[in-house]
């Protein structure tokens, strides 16, 4: 079942017709009542086989069309209709569409239209022994006039290629069509003294969403105290900001006083293979820690314990692991 | 192996510490890597802005400049001591990312630093296609 623009609902199953079984659509208005704009009463049977036929999902693509899946006698089945319920001819044989798995009986459970237009199924067949799971994609049959891979009637762009349909102000318009993707503004430090951007780099795609981000370093920014408190100096801070709308997505700070954290910063990479770019930070004025009575081994920074980094970008770490070398 | 060959290019103007920052990036969208370097005791003479700091952008084909330089917004900025470029707006070509971190907030919230983003851009507009690829920022 799906629900549509207005609260309308398209429920896909089957229904008993003479003696076998037919696709079956049903579309209500969102109070419940039949809505007698889709097919003239708000159902459309469709017999596929001749025999036993079984619709189990429904999908709506970008133009409005159904597309059904479910089995024909021993066959995955697809069928489209246009939006009144009419059955779409330009799809399949007459809007149908049916595939052979193996030798015996198979169901098309489930539905989806990927991002470049085909579909695919999913489901079970049986190779005469045992049932195995099934998936099976469609050529989407559309045409794909800038050659992105997208057909045109998925493409939220589709004179100008653009794989990846990246919408920053998700208006159903892809950005190379769209209002361009507006500038971030200027990141200024907000603190005096506190220098950022004494380091930047590209972040990567830091937090998965299509955009690039990028990483700035403020090492001599200083934690804040309300007096009598001071504060403490120059721990340093490394942000990251979205390239898509310039918000701040991960924040690391210092701990002690000249941790001098941001001092480099570099990014770009995924560093422990989760799909997300990672970042790492440069602290090189912090100390080696040591348990008393032993002291500190001042300003190790980079070197003294390997590479001292602060592995602070990598995604779902809390905050950096500040002794973690 | 031996085959490298070099390439100079040289700062116009004495003590701007030309070179103090370098990335690479296709900005211009030409297929090459064109070559970002961070000048930070640059004066913006035409602004009379002495060490606002610049970022020069030289083509990956042929090292020609491209456009003139960006500077810094106040003097003193440091503009150019860090720089890296990559897409940052999804559309395929490098964006440029300067850090100044010696940029003024305010003429009282001094050395706060400041990063500024240079997103490719094109310059025409045809009523549909607003992104092309034209070295225009």
């Amino acid at each position: 079942m799906i629900q549509q623009a207005g609260g309308k609902l398209v429920v896909a199953g089957y229904g008993r017709i003479g003696s076998k079984d037919d696709f079956a659509l049903v579309r209500y208005n969102d109070d419940g009542s039949l809505d007698v704009s889709f097919d003239g009463d708000g159902k459309v049977t469709t017999d596929i086989s001749g025999n036993s036929d079984q619709a189990s999902s429904v999908i709506q693509q970008a133009d409005g069309k159904l597309v059904v899946s479910g089995n024909a006698l021993e066959d995955v089945a697809l069928v489209r209709y246009n939006e009144d319920g009419s059955l779409d001819t330009g799809f399949g044989s007459a809007g149908k569409v049916t595939t052979a798995i193996g030798a015996g009986n198979a169901y098309g459970r489930s539905v989806i239209q990927r991002v470049d237009g085909r579909l695919m199924v999913a489901g079970s067949s049986t190779n005469g022994s045992n049932w195995d799971f099934t998936l099976v994609c469609y050529e989407s049959g559309q045409p794909d006039t800038d050659n992105d891979g997208v057909a045109d009637d998925s493409d939220n762009c589709p004179l100008v290629s653009n794989l990846n349909q990246l919408d920053w102000d998700s208006d159903g318009a892809g950005d190379k069509c769209d209002d361009p993707v507006p500038t971030p503004d200027d990141v200024e430090g907000d603190l005096s003294k506190e220098k950022v951007g004494s380091s930047v780099a590209f972040a990567g795609d830091f937090n998965g969403d299509g955009y690039g981000d990028y990483a700035i370093g403020a090492p001599d920014y200083d934690i804040p105290a309300a007096p009598p408190a001071k504060a403490i100096k120059d721990v340093g801070k490394v942000e990251v900001i979205s390239g898509k709308n310039g918000v701040v997505l991960f924040t690391s700070k210092g701990v002690i006083a000249k941790d001098g954290l941001g001092f480099a910063v570099t990014g770009g990479r995924d560093i422990n293979n989760d799909g997300f770019d990672d970042v790492v930070i440069g602290a090189p004025l912090a100390d080696t820690p040591a348990a008393p009575p032993a002291k500190a081994i001042k300003d190790t920074g980079f070197g003294a314990c390997g590479l001292r980094l602060c592995w602070c970008g990598l995604r779902y770490h809390a905050g950096c692991l500040r002794y973690g070398c | 192996m031996g085959c490298a060959t070099t390439q100079d290019v040289y700062g116009t103007v004495a003590k701007t510490r030309f070179g103090t920052a370098l990335a690479l990036g296709d900005v211009n969208g030409d297929g090459y890597a064109d070559v970002l370097v961070g000048a930070p005791k640059d004066d913006d003479t035409v602004s009379r802005l002495v060490d606002s700091g610049s970022v020069t952008v030289y083509s990956g084909d042929g090292l020609s400049m491209i456009g003139t330089p960006f500077y810094g917004a106040t003097a003193k900025a440091y503009a150019g001591t860090a720089v890296a470029a990559d897409d940052v707006d999804g559309d395929g070509n490098a964006d440029i990312v300067i850090g100044a971190p010696n940029d003024d907030e305010n003429s009282t919230n001094k050395d706060t630093g400041s990063v500024k983003v240079l997103q490719h851009r094109p310059h025409t507009f045809d009523g549909k296609i607003r992104h092309e690829k034209i070295a225009v920022w």
